[in-house]
């Protein structure tokens, strides 16, 4: 199975919880969730997410000035963006709880069935 | 807009850059702070993955979809009145041309870096690239001179009729071209810029190499006429036996003959024969027939009785062309070929000894010949050796002319 296709309905949770953890700038955040585990998430659509969640106001953004390179844009979250994440993980919980049950039953019944 | 944005500073590698003006390029549709929320602080994160040793960024264009896909942006969502309002820079026509360039592009890079000879001779080519820029701006010039300029070959130093002027535009076209070339002038373009730019620049320079390199170096003299420039008159030495026959002085070619009275006024439509009624012609051959008059390079043409081309008619009605070859229909022409001006407005008078008896009757001799004294005309005695065949009569040999008219 394709998890990008996965991956991008979680995307949005996924980058509010890393956010929350730590504010970061966008290659920061593709690092941390790759070391979560999510080694197929791009960068591009990592940043993409940032950008709609900042544009939604679940994110805010400011600018920290580097004397070796060029400035980094670092991504925080918001009021908004807590009670989002807080929402979409009950959502994902729930979801997750669902397919998983649902896969462990019809996994017994196909059991079942074939003995 | 390719200046930097807010948050990126130029202390960046060039592919990083380059990689975001791509990218850049491809969200052209989106509007400026929509664009700048996308791209801030892009640069310093391609620039780490690449100190993380990541070797290569990727497609610009799959990495700018991606982008618009996971921001929720996609390509000509028309949004907003800015949207309908520019609509020629949404077009995906656009976007199209830009995708195009650059997949060139890539794929010439990628070409050139899996071949280590190429690679080589790449960096070369682009070490060298200045040279292009003067050199088109010469080219430009030269044209220039080709299309307005006097009608006379073209010189190295382009020159317009005058070397200061050919100068002065040789140097203000390479100042020009080499701010093109660094993108500082329009239509200076490199990977992300406004594809109409990239367009434009293509072209110029495509139409520079294909159309008007060759059209500049046919308006040099070809290296027979060079040597023969040099040497100061064009296949006019008849001993190498060139040009068939016709008028010669001291060996070389007479191209034109200006005929004046015994007052000295030139005498225009002066018809020559030799003692024994032979037309006195010049040489027919096309290639003789231009020489340089007053700065410009002129052709002769001859004069007609009915259909009947009159070479030994003077002076020969000229043209200012460039090409050494008469052209057919020059009568009809805008510039029809005219008389010369004299190389003397006036010569000496020439008078005939007056006897001291009257006679009624005075027989012309040929030994008393006009003989203007002016370095530009043949004042030396002209060992005339017509050994044209006009078509109407037979004539002796040129062998057998020749101690006689010594």
């Amino acid at each position: 199975m394709d998890t990008t296709q996965l991956l991008k309905g979680v995307l949005d949770l996924a980058v509010l919880a890393v956010v929350d953890d730590d504010d970061g700038y966008g290659y920061d955040v593709v690092r941390r969730l790759r070391a979560g585990g999510l080694d197929d998430v791009g960068d591009a659509s990592v940043y993409g997410t940032l950008r709609r969640l900042y544009a939604q106001g679940a994110l805010t953004s400011y600018v920290v000035p580097s004397d070796e390179g060029p400035h980094r844009k670092y991504y925080g979250i918001t009021a908004s963006g807590r009670s989002q994440l807080k929402r979409q993980r009950e959502d994902w919980d729930r979801f997750s709880r669902t397919v998983s049950t649902l896969l462990a039953t019809v996994g017994t019944t196909t059991e079942r069935g074939t003995r | 807009m390719t200046g930097p944005n807010q948050t990126g500073r130029l202390e960046v590698q060039p592919d990083v850059a380059a990689f975001v003006a791509a990218v850049r390029a491809r969200l052209a549709d989106l509007t400026d702070e929509e664009r700048e929320e996308l791209l801030g602080g892009l640069e310093a994160d391609l620039s780490e993955r690449l100190a993380e040793g990541e070797a290569d960024l990727g497609d610009p264009a799959a990495y700018a979809a991606e982008l618009r896909a996971a921001a929720g942006l996609d390509v000509r969502t028309g949004r907003g009145l800015r949207g309908r309002l520019a609509p020629v820079s949404r077009t995906p026509l656009h976007l199209e041309v830009v995708g195009l360039l650059d997949a060139g592009r890539r794929r010439v890079d990628k070409e050139v870096g899996s071949r280590p000879w190429a690679t080589e001779a790449w960096r070369l080519v682009v070490a060298v690239r200045p040279a292009w820029w003067v050199l088109r701006a010469w080219l430009a010039v030269e044209l220039l001179d080709r299309v307005v300029g006097p009608a006379e070959y073209l010189t190295v130093m382009p020159s317009l009729g005058n070397q200061v002027v050919g100068g002065v535009l040789l140097l203000a076209a390479v100042v020009g071209s080499v701010l093109v070339g660094t993108g500082r002038l329009w239509p200076g373009s490199h990977e992300g810029t406004d594809p109409v730019r990239r367009l434009a620049l293509l072209l110029l320079n495509l139409v520079g190499v294909v159309v008007v390199l060759p059209v500049v170096l046919d308006g040099f003299p070809g290296a027979y006429d060079s040597h023969a420039l040099a040497n100061g008159e064009i296949y006019a030495n008849a001993s190498s036996g060139y040009g068939g026959s016709g008028l010669r002085v001291d060996g070389h070619f007479v191209r034109n003959v200006f005929a004046y009275d015994a007052e000295g006024n030139p005498l225009p439509g002066v018809q020559l024969y030799d003692q024994k009624g032979r037309p006195l012609e010049v040489s027919q051959d096309p290639y003789l027939g231009s020489y340089r008059s007053s700065g410009a390079r002129v052709h002769t043409y001859p004069w007609f009785n009915g259909d009947q081309k009159l070479f030994n008619v003077f002076p020969l009605p000229v043209r200012e062309q460039r090409g050494d070859q008469p052209v057919r229909d020059a009568w009809v022409t805008t510039r029809p070929p005219a008389l010369p001006r004299p190389p003397l407005a006036v010569v000496p008078p020439a008078v005939l000894p007056t006897p001291p008896a009257p006679e009624p009757q005075v027989t012309p001799s040929p030994s008393a010949s006009v003989s203007p004294t002016g370095p530009a005309s043949p004042s030396r005695r002209p060992s005339t050796r017509p050994s044209g065949r006009p078509s109407a009569r037979p004539s002796p040999s040129t062998d057998s002319e020749k101690p006689r008219s010594r």
